[in-house]
C-alpha cells in the first residue's frame, strides 16, 4: 500500500504529545499496590493456617490409629509367659484352648482360686494403706512399695512401717493375722494343686507302659499264631493227649 | 555506551521493581506515565477515564513485571498492555460495532496535514471518527499493527480491518482538508 502523507504527519505529531497524569495518580495507583501485597500476604497466611491444620490433622488420625494397632502386641505380652510364678497361675482365658490335657484345665481353675486368694492379700495391703494416717504414710516411696510387692514382701513392709513409724499395734496385729491365713492357705493350694497334678501324671504314665507292653505280647502271640503251621510234633503231641487221656478214663473205669 | 548503560540501569530499575521496591516502582511510572496517557488518549475522549485506565494499566505491568522478557523493549512491552487495557474498556462500555462492507482499496491519500495544526486538533478529527474506524486506524497508523494482528486483537477478519482502514483514512482526509483550509485561511 502506498504511503499516506497524512498518516505519516499525524504519527510523527501524536508521538511527540505527552500528557502529564494528575499528582494523585502516582497515590491512587501505590495505595491499590499496597492493597494488593496485603491481600496477597493474607492468602499467604490463609494458606499456611489450612496446610498446618491439615497437618495436624494428619498427625491426630495417625495418633489415634497407631494405638489400635498396638492392642494385639499387649495382649501378646499378657500370654507370653512371666518369670513370676504368680503369673504363670493368672494365665487369661486365652491360654487355655491350647492345653488339651483335662488335668491341666483342672489346675487352672485351682489356680485361678489362689489368685483370689492373692487379690485378697493385695486388698490387706490396699487396707492397710486406707487405715494408716497421712502423716505416717506420706512418703509416696513406701505406698508405692505397698503397690508394686503386695504379696511376698507384705510382711517385711509391715514390720518395716511398724519400725519407722507409730502405729496402732493391734491394727499391726490383725493385718499380720490375716496376712498369715491368706498365705498358709494359698500354699496348702498350692502345694495341693501340685501333688495333684503329679499324681495324676504318674498314673498316666503307668497305664501308658501297661497298656504298650500287654498289646506288645499279644501282638507277638498273633503273629507267631499266624507264622507257625500246625507241626508233626504237635500233631504226635495232641496224639499222645489223646491216648493219655484214654488210658487215664480206662484205669479209672476199671478201678471203678 | 551511554545507550548500555541505559539499558543496564532500566534492568536494574526493573529488577527493584519485581521485588515490590515502591520506590523503583515509582521511577518506572515516571519515566513512562505521561506517554502512556498519551497513547490511552487516542483511543479515549475522556482524558479522566484514559488516565484511570493508564493506571490500570500500570497496575498490571507491577503485576506482570516478572514475566517481563529482558530481551526486547520494555516501553514496547508497557504500550502493548495499555492498548489491551484501552480495547477492553471501550468494550465493557458498549460493544464495538464495524461495517462488514468489503472496499477494494485502490485509492490514494496524498494529502498532508499543515504544520500550523496543533495536535489537540488532529486528536479532535481522530475523536470525532465512528469507534471502529478510529481504532483500527490507531492501531495500524500511530501503533503500527499488522491488519492480521489487529483482527485477531479486536475479533474480526482481515478483511474487515483493512475496509475501516480505507473508510477512517476518507473521513480523516476530508477533515484535514477542512483543517488545511482553515489554516490556510487564517495565515
Amino acid at each position: 500500500m502506498a504511503p499516506v502523507k497524512f498518516e505519516e504527519d499525524i504519527k510523527r505529531k501524536l508521538e511527540e504529545r505527552q500528557i502529564e497524569p494528575s499528582q494523585e495518580a502516582w497515590t491512587r495507583l501505590s495505595d491499590r499496590l499496597d492493597k494488593d501485597k496485603h491481600s496477597g500476604r493474607n492468602r499467604f497466611w490463609l494458606l499456611s493456617i489450612a496446610a498446618g491444620f491439615l497437618l495436624i490433622l494428619f498427625t491426630v488420625i495417625q495418633v489415634v490409629r497407631s494405638p489400635e494397632e498396638t492392642i494385639p502386641e499387649d495382649n501378646y505380652a499378657v500370654e507370653s509367659p512371666a518369670d513370676n510364678k504368680v503369673q504363670d497361675d493368672t494365665v487369661t482365658d486365652a491360654t487355655i484352648p491350647f492345653e488339651t490335657n483335662t488335668d491341666l484345665v483342672q489346675g487352672t481353675v485351682e489356680a485361678e482360686e489362689v489368685q483370689k486368694s492373692d487379690s485378697k492379700s493385695t486388698t490387706v495391703s490396699e487396707k492397710l494403706a486406707t487405715h494408716l494416717p497421712e502423716s505416717d504414710v506420706a512418703s509416696s516411696d513406701q505406698k508405692d512399695m505397698l503397690n508394686e510387692h503386695p504379696k511376698d514382701s507384705d510382711k517385711m513392709e509391715i514390720t518395716k512401717l511398724y519400725a519407722t513409724n507409730e502405729l496402732d499395734e493391734s491394727l499391726i496385729q490383725e493385718v499380720l493375722q490375716d496376712t498369715q491365713t491368706t498365705s498358709e492357705n494359698q500354699l496348702d493350694r498350692e502345694t495341693d494343686s501340685l501333688l495333684k497334678a503329679a499324681q495324676k501324671e504318674l498314673l498316666m504314665d503307668k497305664t501308658m507302659v501297661e497298656r504298650t507292653t500287654l498289646a506288645q505280647a499279644n501282638e507277638l502271640l498273633m503273629e507267631v499264631e499266624e507264622e507257625v503251621e500246625p507241626s508233626l510234633k504237635s500233631r504226635v503231641y495232641e496224639v499222645f493227649k489223646d491216648g493219655y487221656k484214654k488210658v487215664k478214663t480206662v484205669v479209672a473205669q476199671r478201678n471203678n | 555506551m551511554k545507550v548500555i548503560q541505559l539499558h543496564k540501569n532500566e534492568a536494574k530499575l526493573i529488577e527493584k521493581a519485581v521485588r515490590n521496591n515502591r520506590k523503583a516502582q515509582h521511577t518506572i511510572y515516571e519515566l513512562h506515565a505521561s506517554k502512556m496517557l498519551s497513547v490511552c488518549r487516542y483511543y479515549i475522549k475522556d482524558i479522566e477515564l484514559a488516565e484511570e485506565v493508564m493506571l490500570n494499566g500500570f497496575f498490571k505491568v507491577f503485576k506482570h513485571l516478572s514475566s517481563f522478557i529482558n530481551n526486547g523493549s520494555f516501553e514496547g512491552w508497557i504500550r502493548r498492555i495499555m492498548v489491551r487495557e484501552c480495547i477492553s474498556e471501550l468494550r465493557k462500555r458498549r460493544p464495538l460495532i464495524y461495517s462488514s462492507e468489503q472496499i477494494e482499496v485502490h485509492e490514494h491519500f496524498h494529502e498532508s496535514i499543515h504544520s500550523d495544526i496543533a495536535v489537540a486538533e488532529i486528536q479532535q478529527i481522530i475523536d470525532q471518527l465512528p469507534e471502529g474506524y478510529k481504532l483500527v486506524f490507531v492501531m495500524y497508523a500511530i501503533e503500527g499493527y499488522k491488519h492480521h494482528e489487529i483482527a485477531e486483537i479486536l475479533g474480526i477478519s482481515e478483511g474487515t480491518s483493512k475496509s475501516q482502514l480505507f473508510k477512517a483514512r476518507k473521513l480523516l482526509q476530508e477533515q484535514i482538508k477542512k483543517l488545511n483550509q482553515n489554516s490556510y485561511g487564517s495565515s
